[in-house]
């Protein structure tokens, strides 16, 4: 039974309502047919009973002459007629007083002059006052009524009418009645079902599209849940409404949600920080987009302990889940470590339970190298300040030494020997030295703002190399000019500009020696105006390469190597920039670029 | 005789002097002929029956009438009273009236070939097991007419030839009074055999095959006179002469040739009363033994 009842739990609203319908149809029509036809069948018995008596009385007058004039023969026709003509009729027959057949309407069968077979309503027929009916069945099953009549002349028994009426063709109409009925009753019953399904499709079309809404709506397809429509309103159109009303809200607060959650995960990527969590075991949980510029892919991170990527300084534990702050470095896939300062702070479930580490990571390497150079700055103006005031201190007695050796030598009091006009001439030279010396220095220390004026750059090349020719360092090297007549004009500080073209080729033409080359070129380039001074020296080795501008680097005697640092002031003082490139061996090529207009 | 059992002509009184007075045109014109045969043959031949009759009342110039009778008994009694004056008998009745009030013949069919005769058929059942008369002992037998050469004369005849009587040889016999109702109840079993008229077999066969088929002829008699047409002894000699010239000269008038045609009749012929010989000699045979006959139709049963 449960085996039978349990796919029907399965079947949708509809299919119920039409099967119970189809049921509910075709039980009533059939009970309404079993109704119908079984008064039909007590009509039809009594029609048949009626009809019986009538054809057998009948039977009975006709039968009165032949019988007085013994003719058979005239009976049988009357017999034959009788049953041809009543399609309700099996057999006619008139029995002699003895019971024998005087004639039957089938006389191959019952021969006239022989007795029928006994049966109790011949013999009860025989001794009879009036009518008997005896229903029987013949051969093949059919209900036959039996009728018999005596036939009685002037109180005379001539002998008995009988005849046999069927259903047969009664029962035929049963049938088609009964299959009619059938046939209506399925047609009654499949109509019903149409009608079932119909009704219950309206029905169950609003419950159908509300099930597809909340389904979609529970999986977050906030776009696709259909309002759902329904002009009637029963209790599905009602249920439609308040549905329709949560489903908007519910769609506005998922929606308030998931901007929040936007919200809140842009706050986390897009922040300037490092951010991450951390599960139990160390290893990364969530890494924000910040880290991607360490060249990693967040997927690197994930599932990775942090201490791989995370360097404490100090005693600092990136996993730490106290909420002191530590410096740490990163470990970068590409460029430079980066310094950051981390924070981390538990993480909670709701219940309160240490689920991980909250961890906040702030790059602090750029601030870190600007305290750096601050700290250089300031000690660099401190040297300054104090080696400035001491070389004007020393700028004095120089002056002094010098005029007095000056004195000495140009016009002594009494002669002097030889050797000792050498040693004059050599203290004379030192003092020289001494002196350019202490104003390179104060250059550096106490720089002067420029001032500016327009001059020709390609001019100013000139002056310089000019002037170079006579310093016996530049002597004996060729140096070639490619100055581009297009430059121009710029606003700059001639002298300022001057010192740098002197220290630059002076530079150059100290690292080629002898049969070395250097080429001075000029170009206007981007805005700017462009000095190349490239040689084909024996080139800076890269250690040194990378610390060339700062101050007291040298790689020659003779100078405080302070040159190139004062090179580089004047021209980020005239906003322009300057680069080194080298090969050891090779050359060195300087870029000078300067700002032709001047903001 | 064999007509006369189809036909069935009964004896034609004719009152001479009256039909001969009537003849001028007096009063006694309106008198219709009377023509009586019994009715003995297939619906449809009421018909021809009335055809024929009028035919001749149209070839005489004098109103004809048709009278039928069930049984050859009571045709010869409205022969004998006068009340009709031609009629189709069959042989047997001709002799008996003949010999009892003078009816005279007038003209008889001829059928076959062989001249005005006919032949007595035994018939069974198609599917009987009867090959000959004698085994029909103890069956049920049909008879036509008690007055019937073919349908009775000639099987009691063959009886007494065996020294039985229908009583004695049969179970059950009855009379049917009519020739083509014996085929049909040994059709549709009823009886298990009957005697029949040649010539009403032989149009039955023609004209409803369906019938006869299930039939079979078992036993043929001799030929017999033919069922003659018999005219009163008292009608005028000019008016027996007028209508036999009509009978005669049929087969050479259109219409009476198309009658005949459907009656299945060659033409008509004059007979001598010779021609029934055969059935009186019969008739002495069978009438020595105690015979049912024909004043008593109501046959007896066993």
């Amino acid at each position: 039974m449960t085996g039978f009842i349990k796919p029907l739990r399965r079947w949708g609203l509809g299919q119920k309502l039409s099967a119970t319908l189809c049921i509910l149809v075709f039980g009533v029509a059939l009970l309404i047919s079993f109704f119908v036809m079984g008064h039909e069948e007590r009509a039809l018995d009594a029609e048949l009973r009626h009809r019986g008596s009538n054809i057998v009385r009948t039977l009975a007058r006709l039968s009165v002459e032949p019988v007085l004039q013994d003719d058979p023969w005239g009976l049988y026709k009357v017999a034959r007629d009788i049953v041809r003509s009543e399609n309700v009729m099996v057999y006619a027959m008139v029995l002699d007083p003895r019971g024998d057949v005087f004639s039957h309407s089938d006389p191959a069968r019952f021969p006239i002059g022989e007795p029928l077979p006994t049966d109790p309503l011949t013999s009860a027929a025989l001794t009879a006052e009036g009518l008997l009916i005896q229903v029987g069945r013949d051969p093949a099953g059919e209900t036959v009524y039996h009728v018999t009549l005596p036939i009685v002349l002037d109180g005379q028994r001539l002998g008995v009418a009988r005849i046999g009426v069927t259903r047969r063709y009664l029962e035929g109409s049963l049938t088609r009645l009964k299959r009619d009925v059938f046939v209506i009753s399925a047609l009654l019953a499949a109509l019903g079902m149409a009608l079932g399904l119909v009704i219950s499709r309206r029905m169950t079309r609003s419950l159908e599209r509300l099930s597809a809404s909340v389904r979609a709506l529970s999986q977050g397809r906030l776009d696709e849940w259909i309002l759902v429509e329904t002009k009637e309103k029963d209790e599905i159109g009602l249920l439609a409404d308040s549905f329709n009303q949560m489903a908007e809200s519910l769609r506005e607060r998922i929606r308030e949600i998931q901007a929040t959650k936007r919200y809140l995960e842009n706050l986390l990527e897009n922040a300037n920080d490092f951010i991450y969590t951390l599960a139990l075991d160390g290893t990364f949980t969530y890494v924000n987009r910040k880290f991607l510029e360490l060249g990693y892919a967040k997927g690197e991170f994930i599932g990775r302990p942090a201490s791989a990527f995370l360097l404490a300084s100090g005693d600092g534990r990136a996993e730490g889940n106290g909420r002191e702050a530590f410096e740490a470095r990163l470990q970068a896939k590409e460029g430079a470590e980066r310094v950051v300062v981390v924070t981390t702070s538990p993480l909670r479930d709701n219940e309160g339970a240490v689920v991980g580490t909250l961890g906040l990571a702030k790059d602090i390497t750029e601030r870190k190298e600007l305290e750096q150079r601050l700290l250089r700055s300031e000690k660099l103006a401190t040297i300054g300040e104090m080696a400035g005031a001491m070389a004007h201190e020393i700028r004095n007695p120089l002056g002094s030494i010098y005029t007095a050796v000056n004195l000495l030598s140009v016009a002594p009091e009494r002669p002097i020997r030889e050797e000792q006009l050498v040693l004059l001439k050599t203290i004379r030279d030192e003092t020289m030295r001494l002196n350019r010396i202490l104003t390179d220095f104060l250059r550096f220390a106490r720089p002067r703002s420029p001032l500016f004026r327009p001059h020709d750059v390609n001019g100013l090349v000139e002056e310089v190399l000019a002037a170079l020719r006579h310093d016996e360092a530049a002597r004996g090297n060729a140096v070639y000019k490619e100055l581009d007549p297009r430059l121009g004009p710029i606003e700059v500080d001639a002298d300022q500009v001057k010192q740098v073209l002197w220290n630059v080729v002076l530079n150059s033409l100290q690292a080629v020696g002898k049969d070395g080359n250097v080429v001075v070129a000029t170009a206007r380039e981007d805005g700017t105006a462009k000095i190349r001074v490239r040689d084909n020296g024996r080139g800076i080795p890269g250690e040194e390469l990378s610390r060339i501008f700062e101050p007291f680097q040298t790689t020659k005697g003779g100078g405080m190597g302070l040159g190139l640092a004062i090179v580089q002031r004047i021209v980020e003082a005239h906003g322009g920039r300057i680069t080194i490139e080298s090969e050891e061996g090779k050359g060195t090529l300087v870029e000078i670029h300067l700002p032709i207009r001047r903001s | 005789m064999g007509v006369s059992s189809v036909l069935c002509f009964t004896s034609l009184i004719s009152f001479c002097g009256f039909l001969l007075g009537a003849l001028p045109g007096s009063v006694a014109a309106a008198e219709p002929l009377r023509i009586a045969i019994t009715s003995v043959l297939v619906e449809h031949y009421l018909d021809v029956n009335r055809q024929w009759v009028a035919y001749v009342g149209e070839k005489l110039g004098r109103p004809t009438e048709l009278v039928q009778r069930r049984s050859y008994k009571e045709i010869s009694d409205l022969l004998q009273q006068g009340q009709v004056e031609v009629a189709f008998v069959c042989g047997l009745p001709y002799v008996i009236d003949r010999a009892k009030f003078g009816e005279e013949l007038l003209v008889a069919p001829q059928v076959y070939e062989e001249g005005p005769v006919y032949y007595s058929y035994v018939i069974v059942p198609s599917d009987s097991r009867v090959e000959r008369f004698e085994q029909l002992r103890g069956k049920r037998y049909a008879f036509s007419d008690p007055l019937s050469n073919s349908g009775y004369l000639v099987p009691t005849y063959l009886l007494a030839g065996m020294g039985e009587t229908p009583s004695g040889f049969f179970k059950r016999y009855i009379f049917t009074y009519s020739h083509s109702a014996n085929v049909e109840a040994v059709a549709v079993k009823l009886v298990e055999g009957a005697s029949v008229d040649s010539y009403v077999y032989d149009y039955l066969a023609a004209t409803n095959p369906a019938l006869t088929s299930r039939t079979k002829i078992i036993q043929r008699s001799p030929p017999h006179g033919i069922t003659p047409l018999v005219i009163r002894k008292e009608t005028s000699r000019r008016l027996k002469e007028q209508i036999r010239k009509v009978f005669l000269e049929m087969h050479e008038d259109p219409k009476g040739r198309e009658i005949l045609k459907t009656m299945m009749i060659r033409r008509f012929v004059v007979v001598p009363d010779s021609l029934f010989n055969s059935i009186r000699e019969m008739r002495r045979v069978v009438e020595r033994q105690p015979l049912p006959l024909a004043l008593q139709p109501a046959a007896t049963r066993k």
